[in-house]
């Protein structure tokens, strides 16, 4: 018998269990370790934070699907790893501790002999003084209940346009070392649309600021699309939308600070700047989830599996070289540790070699500029790819490990700009590879003929569509392994 | 800061001389485009269109 366990149970992590529990046998177990009782179908946060969909369309409760499934779940948050067991008991294991109300801080080791890490991030909000809804100045819509608590000081603030104020609306990211553009970026669009639908648009303005060199890098070094006999750069994709809308934008920006209305940030030339806001919804930055290893002895060797941005260190090229010098080939492929190859990590959990957007710092010595990003379709592609190779190691297949570099995947997203079923629209766009391979296409690092965008309605359907297919897959109703991921 | 300004529920003031006086200069659609954006015949092809390129992509992910 071998015991299968996954740390987190989002995208990545939900996906490799479900995949796992498929493929192994009943003689094996699968274990999913979630510090949360539910799982968050985390890209419909932004209509929940807009006010057009309830929390509970986007969240279900994980107990009754996994015990269905029969995948065994703790609700619990991962406290320490220790892959080497102990002195007198060499089975690995993880210390887990309760997050349940009637055992909460309990813990429990938990015996593995495959473990994969899909802790995800941690909301870093603490990074900018004054960012995030925990005793902060400014929203958030990462979690289903941080968008809740947008939607209701949406509320509040077209109250106060209905009354005749003018409102203003800061919405981007919260730190120079941001990734998620493209959910703030949705945030943003979407919130244009509902005020015109409220019909308070000209009593808002909306200004979008990110730490991107120009609008439309996503975290991945933008994009180029074939439009009209040229090949364009995202950035003329994205101020277009945003023109077209009345959208002001700062960019090259870091918060410094966020005050009861009022915002601090500092640009890459090392300008001082600060703007007065009604409503900020301000990404955080992520950094890994605070998770220690131990040793046979008892010694922390929490630096041999995890960078010090705390993002788990798997099968990619670390070495450090200048941002000039990176290949694809750095990226990694199959997702082992390279300390212990029982271990795996998936979705955000892992480190990412480098960055994909040129890095750069501002004139005061600080970083300026998007980490990459490893959420929705890449996480869940990765989770499954993972399962696969636990699965075939456990069932005594000699072939190579499974792999799925994001150097030669591609990704679809669906950018909701408006919820209309005849007057939204959203941007659809497709890039392959999503990390630039510029030894295979030297001009933009990815294949122009598959990357592709519009805006349109069709792109808001595809959206619900879907909604309604990954939450059909997540709940693992049937035929939902027949959803592509 | 400037901003476009609408009339009530109407979609913001769309001209280029008002996206350029920003400094951002930033290219607008047509009234051609925006109209295709939003009609239904179209919007259905290209909802198939779209689809197929998605799952081109998935498939290449796979392979």
């Amino acid at each position: 018998m071998a015991r299968v366990v996954i740390l987190g149970a989002g995208v990545s992590g939900h996906t490799a269990a479900s995949f796992a529990r498929r493929w192994l046998g009943p003689e094996h177990s699968v274990t999913v370790v979630s510090p949360k009782p539910t799982y968050n179908w985390i890209p419909s946060n932004i209509w929940v934070g807009i006010g057009l969909m309830p929390e509970r369309k986007v969240v279900f409760d994980l107990a009754p699907i996994y015990a269905k499934a029969g995948i065994e779940f703790h609700q619990a948050a991962a406290v320490s790893i220790h892959p080497e067991g102990r002195a007198e008991d060499r089975s690995p294991f993880v210390t887990i501790e309760s997050t349940e109300a009637a055992t909460k801080g309990k813990t429990q080791d938990l015996r593995y002999d495959y473990l994969i890490n899909a802790t995800g991030p941690k909301l870093k909000f603490e990074a900018t003084p004054g960012l995030g809804p925990h005793g902060g100045h400014s929203l958030s819509v990462c979690t289903e209940s941080h968008a809740t608590e947008a939607a209701k000081a949406l509320d509040v603030c077209t109250e106060r346009m209905r009354r005749g104020e003018r409102q203003r609306f800061l919405i981007g990211t919260g730190h120079g070392s941001c990734t998620c553009q493209g959910a703030a970026f949705e945030y943003a669009v979407n919130l244009e649309f509902e005020l015109r639908k409220r019909k308070v648009r000209d009593k808002a303005e909306i200004v979008w600021i990110s730490n991107e060199y120009e609008l439309g890098d996503f975290g991945m070094g933008g994009l180029h699309l074939k439009r009209g006999g040229y090949v364009t750069p995202s950035k003329i994709f994205t101020e277009s939308l945003f023109a077209e809308r009345g959208l002001e934008w700062i960019t090259r920006a870091h918060v410094q600070e966020v005050q009861p209305g009022r915002a601090f940030y500092e640009t890459l030339d090392g300008g001082q700047h600060q703007i007065d806001f009604d409503f900020a919804m301000l990404l955080p930055p992520f950094s890994g989830v605070p998770l220690k290893a131990f040793d046979r002895a008892g010694e922390d060797i929490s630096d041999r599996l995890f960078a010090k941005n705390g993002f788990m260190k798997v099968d990619a090229d670390y070495s450090g070289k200048p941002f000039e010098k990176w290949k694809a080939s750095d990226w990694p492929r199959t997702y082992q540790s390279p300390a212990f190859d029982n271990v795996y990590a998936v979705g955000i959990a892992f480190a990412p070699p480098h960055a994909i957007s040129q890095p750069r710092t501002s004139a005061r010595g600080t970083s300026i500029s998007p980490t990459p990003p490893r959420t929705g379709q890449p996480s869940a592609m990765i989770g499954k790819v993972v399962a696969g190779t636990i699965v075939d190691r456990i069932q005594g297949k000699s072939v190579a490990p499974r792999a799925a570099s994001m150097a030669e995947m591609g990704a679809a997203c669906v950018a909701s700009a408006g919820a209309n079923p005849f007057t939204g629209t959203a941007a659809s766009m497709v890039v392959y590879p999503i990390v630039p391979d510029f030894e295979r296409f030297p001009q933009t690092g990815r294949d122009t003929n598959l990357t592709y965008g519009e805006i349109g309605l069709a792109g808001h359907w595809i959206k619900i569509l879907l909604h309604h297919m990954f939450l059909h897959k997540a709940k693992l109703r049937p035929g939902w392994q027949l959803v592509p991921e | 800061m400037e901003v476009s300004t609408q009339s009530e529920g109407k979609p913001p003031a769309r001209d280029v001389w008002k996206a350029s006086q920003s400094g951002k200069f930033a290219t607008l659609p047509t009234g051609w485009t925006r109209f295709c954006r939003i009609f239904l015949p179209y919007q259905i092809w290209r909802f198939a269109m779209i689809n197929l390129k998605m799952l081109r992509i998935i498939w290449k992910g796979h392979h």
